[in-house]
């Protein structure tokens, strides 16, 4: 009943003119965005900065989660038409989506996509309502030892979360605790690897380094391609509605792909790249016609579109409730949250509880404005593909200069965005994962100050990490997610390595 | 797989690591507690760990298939983004001189160019537009101080 009535007061403060103007500009955006291959859901998110500083919580959190699920959605048209995902999320989308298009099926492909992600949406709009305040509850009673074991779990995540190269993922997180240690320490007051200099006195902003690793970095390494002027080719929509016959194939894996997206994105460390090749690959074993699929199969759409959607209410639960980001666009939006002053955690459903209900109803309420803004512009938003690289490119970088620049009025943010966007750079060329650096960065004082304090509590004993089972069971699960990837990933590699046949 | 540069990466990472450790050991210690220096040092520690699996990892990889692994970029691509990276620096160190609304039209159209277009008229209207807009977008609605003309 608290919760009906919370959403209630919610959905009216959601109806507010500036709330719902910022809904919609984010959700416009951030379909158009996630059309726009190489850009992304976390891109749209620095994009938004420089608004976000002028909005209360409520409000932004609205924005921040509309530009998250604008961006889902968006991918997929890319995928359909161009055989090119507008975000990793939309991956697995292109085997069944593109073919459909070919088959002169593009606008149905495009309403289906359309249908599963917003109903991937609204069932994990009702996993967040319903899991996060429950859980940030149980995480009231965290202290400084639970907190520092969670920080730990959170960093083991890392792992998992550059599954392509572990290793070097592990390099780029803990290079990323170290980068949030520079400044003055916050207990003993003492400089750290400042140099003498006053602009790292209060260490390195977490702003300029997302806009330069997520924006800048893009950017660059898109540009040749973008001189190129690289050419696609582009399906005609044909009709918009699926048949019935579609609606009734794709049903049962809009339900399957909806669970697993969900499940996926309350995972830390996961996301939607996951979850859609998961819901696809799952949806295809128990499925009549296997060899039918990768042909443009509705189902090969249904299922990874509901996935990738369900992960963005999912990977908001831990965000939201204990302060760990589900995965990299929620990271980055932890960071725009730090930003305005707001730390994400149970304490946050103390202290704002409105601002959460709002963000719930809007959750939910933007789902139902994707599904109009989709089915209105079915024909209106593949022209956003239209738009040449290069005019949209050069307009980004002054986007980013003003989205590094207001955080303090001062130009050596913004150096410093440039500097980490030439990292960012050839951290991709070399494979280097970015999104485990903003984890670091994050959770890096979490883990320090928190350990200090149950290091001075228990008078230097470490027997503070046995204590509890909260904090012993995060210890197990951290133990877990750090080993699990790497033996799976030392196994990969034994595998390959052994000759065929060497089992027999 | 690239196990030169991943080789010569993880050295530079021991190295890095080690500098940083002997830093952190110059801090004061403290009675109780973390001191300001133990933290980093543990941080240091996993990196240089990290830093020597790196470079054995690629050391392996090298002496079993080869040095340079995958190309990852022509040279024409690498002197493309210099060029914009350098083009950003030059306006991020002149913006505070030039001011924001003078500068910016200027700006955009290097990068337009850069970025091949060619058609002038275009070019000049949409640099002109996007200056001005955020200018006046940032200074008079959100209330962002941009960098004003300070030359003289």
């Amino acid at each position: 009943m608290e919760i009906l009535q919370g959403l209630a007061r919610g959905l009216m403060h959601t109806f507010e003119p500036w709330t719902m103007l910022m809904m919609m500009i984010a959700l416009v955006g951030g379909i158009i965005l996630g059309a726009i291959p190489g850009m992304t859901g976390s891109m749209g998110i620095i994009l938004l900065l420089p608004l976000l500083y002028h909005l209360k919580l409520g409000p932004a959190l609205v924005t921040l989660a509309a530009m998250f699920c604008g961006a889902m959605y968006g991918g997929s048209i890319s995928a359909i038409l161009l055989r090119t995902p507008g975000t990793p999320s939309s991956a697995a989308t292109v085997l069944d989506g593109h073919p459909m298009a070919q088959r002169g099926e593009a606008g149905v492909a495009l309403s289906i996509a359309l249908i599963a992600s917003v109903a991937g949406g609204l069932f994990s709009g009702l996993c967040l309502i319903f899991l996060t305040p429950p859980l940030a509850r149980f995480a009231l009673e965290f202290r400084a030892p639970e907190f520092f074991t969670l920080a730990v779990f959170g960093l083991t995540i890392i792992a998992g979360a550059s599954s392509k190269n572990i290793l070097k993922g592990l390099i780029t997180g803990v290079m990323g605790v170290f980068i949030s240690r520079v400044g003055v320490d916050e207990i003993w007051g003492v400089s750290r690897y400042t140099f003498g200099t006053n602009f790292l006195m209060s260490g390195l902003s977490l702003l300029p380094v997302l806009v330069g690793l997520f924006a800048l970095s893009q950017i660059f390494y898109d540009l040749p391609g973008a001189i190129r002027g690289e050419e696609t080719i582009k399906q005609n929509i044909g009709s918009i509605l699926p048949s019935r016959a579609y609606m009734k194939r794709i049903a049962g894996p809009i339900l399957v792909g909806s669970v697993i997206g969900t499940i996926i994105g309350i995972i830390p460390g996961t996301g939607g790249a996951i979850a859609c090749f998961l819901a696809y690959d799952l949806i295809k074993r128990f499925h009549k016609n296997k060899d039918q699929w990768g042909t443009g199969v509705p189902e090969g759409i249904a299922a990874p579109e509901s996935a990738n959607n369900g992960t963005t209410g999912g990977a908001l639960v831990p965000m939201l409730s204990l302060g760990i980001p589900g995965d990299a666009v929620t990271a980055v939006m932890l960071g725009a949250l730090m930003l305005l002053g707001v730390r994400p955690g149970p304490m946050l459903f103390v202290e704002d509880m409105e601002s959460i209900y709002t963000l719930f109803s809007a959750f939910m309420l933007m789902q139902l404005i994707i599904l109009a803004l989709g089915l209105g512009g079915i024909k209106i938003w593949p022209r956003v593909l239209d738009v040449p690289q290069r005019i949209l490119m050069p307009l980004i970088v002054v986007a980013c200069f003003l989205g590094a620049y207001t955080l303090a009025n001062n130009l050596n943010d913004v150096m410093t965005a440039l500097i980490f966007g030439v990292i960012g750079y050839f951290m991709r060329k070399y494979d280097y994962p970015a999104p485990p650096l903003i984890l670091g960065l994050i959770l890096g004082p979490m883990t320090e100050e928190n350990l200090n304090r149950a290091l001075l509590v228990s008078e230097g004993s470490w027997s503070f990490l046995f204590d509890s089972i909260i904090s012993t069971g995060f210890l197990v699960v951290s133990v877990i997610s750090l080993v699990v990837p790497i033996l799976t990933e030392l196994w990969k590699r034994y595998r390959s390595l052994r000759p065929a046949g060497a089992s027999r | 797989m690239h196990p030169k540069i991943d080789f010569i990466s993880g050295i530079v990472l021991m190295v890095f690591s080690v500098a940083a450790h002997r830093m952190a050991d110059r801090l004061p210690p403290v009675p109780k507690g973390l001191g300001p220096g133990d933290y980093p040092k543990v941080i240091v520690t996993i990196l240089f760990i990290l830093g020597l699996i790196l470079s054995g990892n690629a050391y392996y990889t090298a002496r079993k298939k080869s040095w340079e692994g995958k190309k990852s970029y022509a040279k024409e691509e690498f002197k493309q983004v210099f060029l914009l990276v350098l083009c950003i620096a030059v306006y991020i160190k002149l913006v505070g001189y030039m001011g924001y609304l003078y500068l910016t039209p200027f700006f955009v159209f290097a990068m337009m160019y850069l970025y091949g277009l060619r058609t002038w008229v275009k070019m000049g209207v949409i640099s002109l537009v996007t200056g001005v807009f955020t200018y006046v977008l940032f200074n008079n609605y959100l209330y962002v101080l941009l960098p004003r003309f300070n030359l003289f």
